[in-house]
């Protein structure tokens, strides 16, 4: 690569423009571009509008605000320009100058509706599905009446988990690091990164995480955590991510000086702690974070490298057809599909990648009014592959992913990739002790 | 023979648009022709820097009072063709600091507002600065944009009244005895020729000038200098920047609309046209590491283009030759050794009548050198109005409404279809014919269409397509004027060739003789 690539790049992202040579590649893999006129694609409004914005006033087009930061050309990008990066600082500036909307200010709050929502749950569930408080918030907040928030547990992760582990809760804040190893020397030691949605919402989502990890052997604790800031940067709040990012590398970066590996299971949360804290918001100690951080599957596929993941999995009663979706924000990861050789696995199961570009939610993007069309465009082309495929379930990593496909095709189910392990694992230890109870449907966990 | 006219003038850069619009503002006739576009020779390519003053003001200070006088007056008359970046002189070396004082007290002598500021203000400002620059002045530089410029003292000019002929070239002067009573010239598309008579012949062709005092069989002591200067992708910096020392080359950076332009080398070639001179291999690190003293960023920055123009410097004979500008001594009297304009009455000094040539000068003098001629040609012609340029603004060039849901045909520099239709509508209607082979270089001055990044890539052939589908050029005509827009963006290219712009003529190379054919059997 002829790039020049010195110092004063790496120091500001906003230098890559300079690599831009034009070529397109990044428009032509644009799902946003492909549907709407509303977004000029990531090579227009990235590198080229750079230009402009290095002016001592600079120009300030909101026309990033319709970037999705699915991050894909930064991804496809042969020149090592990162336009979804240019984009995301071109919005935080664009907020900092004209000032947040408060719609974008509560969407980028998201860890504070999901504490207040689960405060409040199971009431908060059923105001949130009204019609009425739809169409309010649709007319006051600018978020789609078409969009249903996903369900607020009434406890937290963190509180069951602390519950389960020690038969007390165990302040809001979590674990502390261990002065001594609970388990064998040998075993693995994991600090896990649950999520807003793992915490808030899919609370099932995170005993799976925990209990296939101690399945395997490895020590699992939970670090204090607030949420990573994938919100806040995409509506443009960096100082508040800023915040969020050092207080988990202070928490993290505990766990990881004492050996520990940092597992998550939403791929953008990983995403964000990984490479976000050290390229967008230029943390200090990020790398040292980075170097230890590790999607659910990607680490779960590790092990089985190393000859250390049980395969003792159990299929179901009939063989299960599934469909798999990855996430963008997988795919930004760089580590392949590991949830696909993981699910392949277990006998019985048979996974077909649906191999389409963007489910179109991008977090909270797809809840945004004037965006919900966009997104719905965007998903059209996965909609119509999973229902061509004829599955009753896919399995995506991603939450919102997840939220999307369910939206868009109401008769599937869409799961994380975790749950079927664990149902794998369930089933076998129901056999093992033959009077087990037959194994748990994953839509019943789903709806705890 | 055509209309008689009073007065013609020879060339279509800033000096000639001025003296254009001087003279049709005092009620006088005028015929401007330039043999190809409005600030296509010296006037369009220089760094497009609106001296303070500075860059003279201890070597020449007169020079540098005129500077700062205009620099004021044109930020009052031309506002839409300045931008106010204000302009550092940074100090570097020992022997820069050494000169520092001599530089703030003649600014103090000239009346040249310059203020010191600490290194660590300087490096706030501009952070692309070099850590070991030890002093910086502020002064009152500014950016112009000079296609701009000429285009709205052309379009004044048109509203006095006066005809603009471009790709029209001059090949001969009428001659009735010892006057000169007109010109004979030729049609850039048929080279027809045919005679255009006047009064009297102003000779505002820069570095073209020699040539045209030739015609009239007198010889002009021009040195042409050619100086090198390198357009960078982005602004890397947003205030003029001057290294402090006695005048020198790649001296200069001066921010210009996305880009930033270093310059300039100085080195004297034998012909004045931009076709017959090259770029040479060793002038680009030259300027890069003259100018990576003062910011060392330039090293690693990309290099979009390299490009030249040649100044006109007039060494004659003093004496015998003719006056120099500098205002109140006007007259044979100004013995400086100066690098100012200078203008000849042919009648005074060579006994030709009719005629006068005005060379020399800089950009940011323009006006002042338009007004001297115009008083020079106004005395021969017994017009009495004076100038007026000083007060009255230039028409405004950016009417053009941007739409927002028009395709953008050039993605760098934000070119809307609308816009492109708009300047396209206004060439072709003007007093001479639109050459069609001229026709994306001429729309480039007028709307920065392929100087962006990727040099035409795209917005040649999407422009080449507009002017095909709008007016009235043919599909042929259409793979002419792209073939000659894409040879020309070319050759700014070729001496920049590494990294990433290597990469991108790579790419376009690939577009154009990959997808669409076309190489430079094209004609």
């Amino acid at each position: 690569m002829a790039t020049i690539q010195d110092s004063e790049t790496e120091r500001d992202p906003r230098l890559t423009s300079d690599q831009c040579i034009k070529c397109q590649i990044c428009t032509a893999y644009c799902p946003v571009a492909r549907v709407t006129d509303r977004f000029p694609g990531p090579k227009f409004a990235g590198p080229d509008s750079q230009r402009l914005r290095f002016l001592p006033e600079p120009v300030l087009d909101l026309s990033v605000d319709f970037c999705i930061n699915c991050k894909t050309c930064n991804l496809v990008c042969p020149s090592g320009v990162k336009p979804s990066d240019l984009n995301t600082l071109a919005r935080a500036n664009y907020v900092a100058a004209r000032g947040q909307v408060p719609r974008n200010w509560l969407l980028g709050h998201a860890e504070l509706l999901g504490r207040l929502g689960s405060a409040a749950a199971p009431l908060t569930n059923l105001v949130l599905r009204d019609r009425l408080v739809k169409a309010i918030m649709e007319k006051v907040m600018g978020i789609s009446k078409e969009r249903t928030f996903p369900a607020y547990a009434r406890r937290t992760f963190a509180r069951r988990f602390a519950g389960r582990k020690r038969g007390r809760l165990h302040g809001a804040g979590g674990d502390s690091v261990p002065s001594r190893p609970r388990q064998a020397a040998k075993a693995r030691k994991v600090a896990y990164f649950a999520g807003c949605f793992a915490n808030y919402n899919d609370l099932e989502l995170g005993m799976a995480v925990v209990e296939v990890l101690e399945h395997n052997g490895c020590e699992v604790v939970v670090p204090p955590q607030v949420c990573c800031g994938l919100p806040l940067i995409a509506n443009g709040e960096m100082a508040a991510a800023r915040k969020n990012g050092e207080f988990n590398i202070k928490s993290l970066g505990k766990f990881a000086a004492a050996g520990y590996d940092i597992v998550f299971s939403s791929t953008s949360c990983g995403l964000t702690v990984r490479s976000d804290y050290q390229n967008l918001l230029g943390l200090e100690g990020a790398e040292r974070i980075a170097a230890r951080a590790y999607d659910i599957s990607e680490y779960l596929l590790l092990l089985h490298d190393e000859g250390r993941l049980d395969l003792a999995f159990e299929p179901g009663e009939s063989p299960l057809r599934l469909a798999y979706h990855a996430p963008c924000h997988l795919k930004a990861h760089g580590v392949g599909y590991p949830a696909v050789k993981l699910l392949q696995l277990i006998p019985g199961v048979e996974v077909t990648d649906l191999g389409k570009i963007c489910c179109g939610i991008g977090g909270t993007y797809g809840f945004k009014k004037e965006k919900y069309q966009i997104s719905m465009d965007i998903g059209q082309e996965l909609f119509e592959a999973i229902r061509n495929s004829g599955v009753p379930l896919v399995a995506s990593d991603c939450e919102t992913c997840r939220i999307q496909i369910e939206h868009g095709v109401p008769e599937v189910h869409a799961v994380h990739p975790a749950i079927l392990l664990r149902e794998a694992y369930r089933r076998a230890e129901a056999r093992g002790r033959a009077n087990g109870r037959s194994a748990e449907r994953y839509s019943q966990d789903k709806d705890k | 023979m055509e209309k008689g006219e009073w007065v013609v003038v020879i060339g279509g850069g800033s000096t000639g648009t001025g003296i254009a619009r001087d003279l049709a503002m005092r009620g006088v006739p005028t015929t401007l022709i330039e043999m190809e576009d409005l600030a296509s020779g010296t006037t369009g390519r220089c760094h497009g820097l609106l001296h303070s003053g500075g860059r003279y003001v201890v070597a020449d200070p007169a020079t540098a009072r005129e500077c700062i006088e205009e620099n004021r007056i044109l930020r009052r008359i031309a506002p839409h063709c300045i931008e106010d970046t204000g302009g550092l002189f940074v100090a570097v070396t020992d022997e820069d600091l050494e000169y520092l004082p001599r530089f703030l007290s003649a600014c103090r002598k000239t009346g040249l507002p310059a203020e010191e500021i600490s290194v660590r203000e300087a490096l706030a400002i501009e952070p692309h600065l070099s850590p070991r620059i030890q002093a910086a002045v502020r002064v009152p530089d500014a950016s112009v944009d000079p296609f701009r410029l000429a285009v709205a003292n052309a379009a004044g000019a048109r509203e006095y009244g006066a005809e603009i002929l471009r790709h029209t070239k001059v090949v001969g002067l009428v001659k009735e005895g010892d006057a000169v009573a007109g010109v004979r010239v030729a049609e850039e598309g048929d080279g027809r020729e045919r005679v255009i008579r006047s009064r009297f012949v102003v000779n505002a062709a820069g570095a073209w000038s020699g040539k045209i005092a030739g015609m009239a069989g007198i010889s002009l002591e021009l040195v042409l200098s050619k100086g090198t200067l390198l357009i960078f992708n982005h602004r890397i910096v947003n205030t003029v920047i001057n290294h402090c020392h006695p005048a020198g080359d790649g001296d200069i950076i001066v921010p210009a609309g996305t880009v930033s332009i270093l310059g300039t080398t100085s080195v004297t070639v034998p012909e004045p046209d931009h076709d017959r001179y090259g770029i040479e291999d060793e002038e680009i690190p030259y300027l890069l590491e003259k100018g990576s003293a003062m910011a060392p960023f330039v090293r690693s920055a990309r290099v979009i283009r390299a490009f030249a123009g040649v100044r006109p410097l007039f060494e004659g004979d003093e004496e015998g030759q003719g006056h120099y500008g500098h205002g109140e001594h006007r007259e044979h009297d100004d013995r400086a050794v100066s690098r100012n304009y200078v203008i000849i009455d042919h009648e005074t000094v060579h006994g030709i009548k009719n005629f006068l040539t005005v060379t020399g000068g800089k950009l940011t003098t323009y006006r002042r050198m338009a007004e001297a001629a115009a008083d020079v040609a106004c005395a021969r012609l017994g017009v009495a109005a004076a100038c007026r340029t000083a007060g009255e603004g230039l028409p405004g060039v950016a009417s053009t409404e941007k739409p927002r849901n028009t395709f953008t045909i050039c993605e760098c520099e934000f070119v809307p279809r609308a816009e492109i239709q708009d300047r396209l509508e206004k060439l072709n209607a003007a007093d001479s014919p639109q050459p069609p082979q001229a026709l994306l270089a001429d729309l480039r001055r007028r709307t920065r269409i392929g100087m962006g990044t990727c040099q035409g890539a795209y917005c040649g052939y999407r422009t080449a397509g507009v002017a095909h589908e709008t007016a009235s050029f043919s599909a042929r005509e259409a793979n002419w004027m792209l073939a000659k827009f894409l040879q020309e963006r070319w050759k700014g290219t070729r001496p920049v060739l590494w990294g990433d712009q290597a990469r991108e003529a790579a790419l376009v190379a690939h577009i154009y003789r990959g997808i669409f054919n076309i190489d430079e059997k094209v004609q």
